[in-house]
């Protein structure tokens, strides 16, 4: 985020005064303008209201569930980029929040640097739908979506046309999460098969990963999803 | 919820003795019912009244004046029904089966004949299998007090084990956490910047272990309350070494982590975050007993219809006596210089989630050096491509 543009608005919705009061601090100390709120219909009013950048979304909230909310947000056909806070002990609310339309979330309790990365890259791919940056960068990785060239460290990475069509969804959206459905549906349709998955994840981090064994780029988020490290 | 395993075993356990008893009870009906060439139900008391456990011939329901007598004779230990001062109309004379501390059921007979039931004779030999059945199912039922007081010692038990263990592993990096934050915020201007810096570091690292606590905590009450259902996803095991080494980062941090993966390894149907887990908890196990700067190997090849992973350490290696102990709940092994151990958890959850999902985990040490070596074996599907099928 640029520090010169205006400050991205941030709607914090979550009951517990503790985690609110440490995401006041660090989100404005990090150029956010920062409002907040406490239960789900409260967060319906205030989305109406002024409307904001982004939103951090608690899944346990004490009035409307954190999905339900998801819900009557997609539902009114906002498109606000939407990063949910979900407990460990719930795996399958994650990826109900995910295909319900959450662009992330982050497992409490979570540093807040990794919370940042997930907004920086959940505000950043909003702002880049009508125009994609033509060539992804980070680390020795660098993927050129015009010419279809990928090079690793300056030495051209030879890819099968599947295998660079998962580098590219997972570019076009780098630091995000995306769910195996997602991936699925974009590259293989109705037939796909978490099996197809594996394998060419496989296949792509021997081809472009220093160490496939200790990946550094594409990131396993245990039974959701990959994402692609954001880039530089 | 955490009750339900105590409730299942309690529930097992009982349901073994009331098999005991149901034989013994079928058994007594059967001599009795043979010795005075009469038809015999037992009872015993249910819920505030008497209901059949037993009857030879098979019988199961009572009429309703039969029902009434038996229950009279129960509640006055008294006979009661046919032939008897009380209830005459029942079909059945009623008997409590009596012991010295009192009336532990009822026996129940009739007969196809006419006149009168029971001879004095027939009459003191029912009284004698009686008081032999009524001391049978005393004991029975003293042997089934005394499982259950036993589980409930064990199960009382395990919870002083986690008081004693929440007190002291929670309330560690609590005080650390505490201690560091409190420094900060009183004498903060009297600190140099690495001071202040080693306070930050000490309540982050802490604030981690307590979280990797709670996680087993939680992960071990979902075990015992049998909430453990296993997803079978299709899961490529590097990709599961991948994100648990990645998760590990900071614990590995002082190891040299050396990974070893055979190309030919197949695709697994496994739960991906429980496996995960189980390498997160077997490496954490690996970085706290290993020296630092030793190396942790991560070995996964394909043997027969399986896929084995092994984590191997250049530690002091297991005492032969604790090689199964290590996988019981709060089970530690005393480390020579009483270091920093851990919850006495993670192995516990290990071998519950490999085992959930079908698989094997074992404890050995190392034949070439000293060194613990921990071996998971997983199940390949039948049904599982190669990587070179579906790429092909």
């Amino acid at each position: 985020m640029s520090s010169k543009a205006a400050p991205a608005k941030v709607l914090v919705v979550d009951d517990e005064p503790a985690i609110r009061r440490f995401l006041r601090t660090s989100l404005s100390t990090q150029g956010y303008e920062v409002m907040e709120t406490d239960t789900g219909s409260s967060a319906m009013e205030m989305l109406r209201r002024h409307p904001p950048d982004i939103l951090v979304l608690d899944l346990g909230l004490p009035d409307i569930n954190g999905l339900e909310v998801i819900d009557r947000v997609r539902g009114q056909g906002w498109s606000v980029p939407i990063v949910v806070l979900s407990s460990r002990t719930d795996e399958t609310g994650k990826v109900d929040a995910l295909d319900r339309g959450a662009d992330d979330y982050v497992t409490k309790p979570f540093g807040i640097d990794e919370l940042l990365a997930r907004l920086r890259a959940a505000l950043r791919h909003r702002l880049q739908q009508e125009g994609e940056s033509p060539v992804f960068r980070c680390g020795d990785l660098s993927v050129d979506l015009v010419r279809r060239n990928v090079t690793l460290a300056d030495h051209e990475v030879k890819l099968t046309p599947r295998e660079y069509d998962l580098l590219r969804l997972l570019v076009s959206q780098a630091g995000k999460v995306l769910t195996h459905r997602f991936i699925l549906r974009e590259l293989w349709g109705a037939e796909g098969d978490v099996q197809y998955l594996r394998v060419y994840i496989r296949a792509l981090r021997n081809k472009i990963e220093p160490h496939p064994e200790q990946p550094r780029y594409i990131l396993t988020e245990q039974g959701v999803g990959y994402r692609l490290r954001a880039a530089d | 919820m955490p009750k339900r395993p105590t409730s299942f075993t309690c529930s097992r356990a009982s349901l073994a003795g009331s098999a005991i008893l149901d034989d013994l009870l079928w058994a007594t009906a059967f001599q009795i019912a043979l010795m005075l060439k009469a038809n015999v139900v037992l009872l015993l008391p249910e819920a505030g009244t008497v209901t059949v456990r037993a009857a030879y011939p098979p019988e199961d329901i009572l009429g309703d004046a039969d029902i009434a007598a038996a229950k009279w004779a129960w509640e006055n230990n008294q006979p009661a029904g046919r032939g008897a001062d009380t209830l005459p109309g029942a079909r059945r004379l009623f008997l409590p089966m009596r012991t010295g501390s009192g009336p532990v059921g009822i026996i129940g007979l009739d007969s196809d004949r006419a006149g009168p039931l029971l001879t004095p004779d027939q009459r003191r030999l029912l009284n004698a299998l009686a008081d032999q059945a009524a001391l049978a199912i005393e004991r029975i039922g003293l042997a089934q007090n005394l499982e259950r007081a036993r589980l409930a010692a064990e199960t009382e038990n395990l919870r002083a084990a986690l008081l004693t263990s929440i007190s002291h592993d929670l309330r560690t990096p609590l005080a650390s956490v505490l201690g560091a934050a409190t420094t900060l915020k009183n004498y903060r201007h009297q600190l140099d910047i690495p001071a202040q810096d080693e306070l930050i570091a000490t309540i982050q690292e802490e604030g981690e272990r307590l979280n990797r606590f709670i996680a087993n905590l939680l992960d071990m009450t979902r075990l015992e309350a049998g909430a453990v259902q296993p997803r079978s996803d299709v899961i490529d095991v590097a990709d599961i070494v991948g994100s648990a080494l990645g998760r590990a980062g900071r614990v590995l941090a002082q190891h040299r982590v050396v990974v070893d993966l055979a190309d030919d390894l197949p695709l697994l149907r496994l739960d991906p975050v429980l496996s995960e887990q189980v390498l997160f908890n077997l490496l954490d196990n690996a970085a706290k007993y290993a020296p630092a700067g030793s190396e942790i190997r991560l070995m996964a090849k394909p043997d027969g219809r399986t896929v084995r992973l092994q984590v191997i350490d250049e530690g002091p290696g297991i005492p032969a006596d604790d090689l199964e102990r290590i996988f019981d709940k709060f089970y530690r092994v005393q480390a020579a210089d009483r270091r920093r151990a851990g919850t006495g958890l993670g192995l516990a959850i290990c071998r519950g989630f490999v085992e959930a999902m079908g698989g094997a985990i074992k404890a050995g040490n190392r034949l070439d050096r000293t060194g613990a070596v921990f071996t998971i074996t997983l199940p390949v599907p039948t049904s599982s491509a190669t990587a070179e099928d579906i790429a092909a």
